[in-house]
């Protein structure tokens, strides 16, 4: 073999690699866009709500905002377990229902707790169980969503500890704008 | 002079064991999948698999999902450590010099 055959196979390769990586990978990337742009709306909404002395508002921005993500959520994970290509994009199904599990428990906790009664407490605690899925499910799947789920998690800390009137600003363009470019980095690179 | 696997060196078992490598160690494929990301026929992808299984080099399950049969196909072990060997190989053709080194 020469060396200019040597070179065009190992090139050949590197792309089947790459397109194999890429077309087997990056499903999340999809939920993590959608959930971006409901956060970037749910929060800029809820800033511009609070601004306007409009908290009784708040729930009625943000129930339909859920139930749409919920729904899309779903829809997303059956079509991808349905159209599945590798044996890991099959598993979207498990971990659709893994993330109703801790929609559920914090469902539990806002009620039990009374958290309701003060949004910041209740916001804080939804996305620092949505940091801590992503943190988790990263560490089955690839590091960067882990880090995304570590940023988003130390974003509520310091926002709700040092700055906690930009709290939802905050959340908005830092946490929603994660989510979308974390998104959109993991459907062109393949996560 | 090294030889080149003459199980891999074919072509276009090459570029299957490329995209079956590619995946993370333990993932699957779908016989569909590699069929469109190869662009290959169904025949063609069935024979160049049975000649890599009976190498050793990829395990092939038939299962149902539903009642939709799914073929499943992963590089097993002995195929990634031929793959990396035949890459290896290409290598040392391109850099013969640094290879030594």
């Amino acid at each position: 073999m020469q060396p200019q055959d040597a070179m065009d196979d190992l090139k050949a390769i590197r792309q089947i690699m790459e397109r194999a990586r890429r077309a087997s990978d990056g499903f999340g990337g999809w939920f993590m866009v959608l959930w971006g742009v409901i956060w970037f709306l749910g929060f800029t909404g809820t800033h511009i709500l609070l601004y306007l002395q409009r908290e009784d508002a708040i729930n009625w921005l943000w129930t339909p905002l859920n139930a749409f993500g919920v729904l899309c959520s779903v829809w997303l994970g059956i079509r991808m377990a349905q159209r599945a290509r590798t044996k890991s994009s099959s598993l979207w199904t498990s971990i659709l229902f893994w993330w109703l599990a801790l929609a559920a428990f914090d469902g539990v906790l806002i009620w039990q707790f009374r958290l309701y009664t003060n949004g910041l407490h209740m916001a804080l605690l939804i996305v620092l169980t949505i940091a801590l899925g992503y943190v988790q499910f990263g560490l089955f799947t690839h590091w960067s969503i882990s880090v995304i789920g570590l940023f988003l998690g130390l974003l509520a800390v310091v926002l709700v500890t040092w700055m906690p009137a930009y709290f939802n600003l905050g959340f908005a363009v830092l946490g929603g704008g994660a989510l979308i470019g974390g998104g959109l980095w993991i459907l062109r690179y393949g996560g | 002079m090294l030889e080149l696997d003459p199980v891999i060196h074919q072509p276009t078992r090459l570029r299957i064991m490329a995209a079956l490598v590619g995946l993370d160690e333990g993932d699957r494929a779908d016989f569909a999948f590699l069929r469109d990301l190869l662009g290959l026929t169904d025949g063609n992808l069935s024979v160049h698999l049975q000649r890599l299984e009976e190498a050793g080099y990829v395990r092939v399950e038939k299962t149902f999902i539903g009642r939709r049969p799914k073929t499943w196909v992963w590089a097993t072990p002995e195929g990634r450590a031929a793959f990396a060997a035949y890459v290896d190989a290409l290598e040392n053709i391109l850099y013969p010099s640094h290879k030594e080194a």
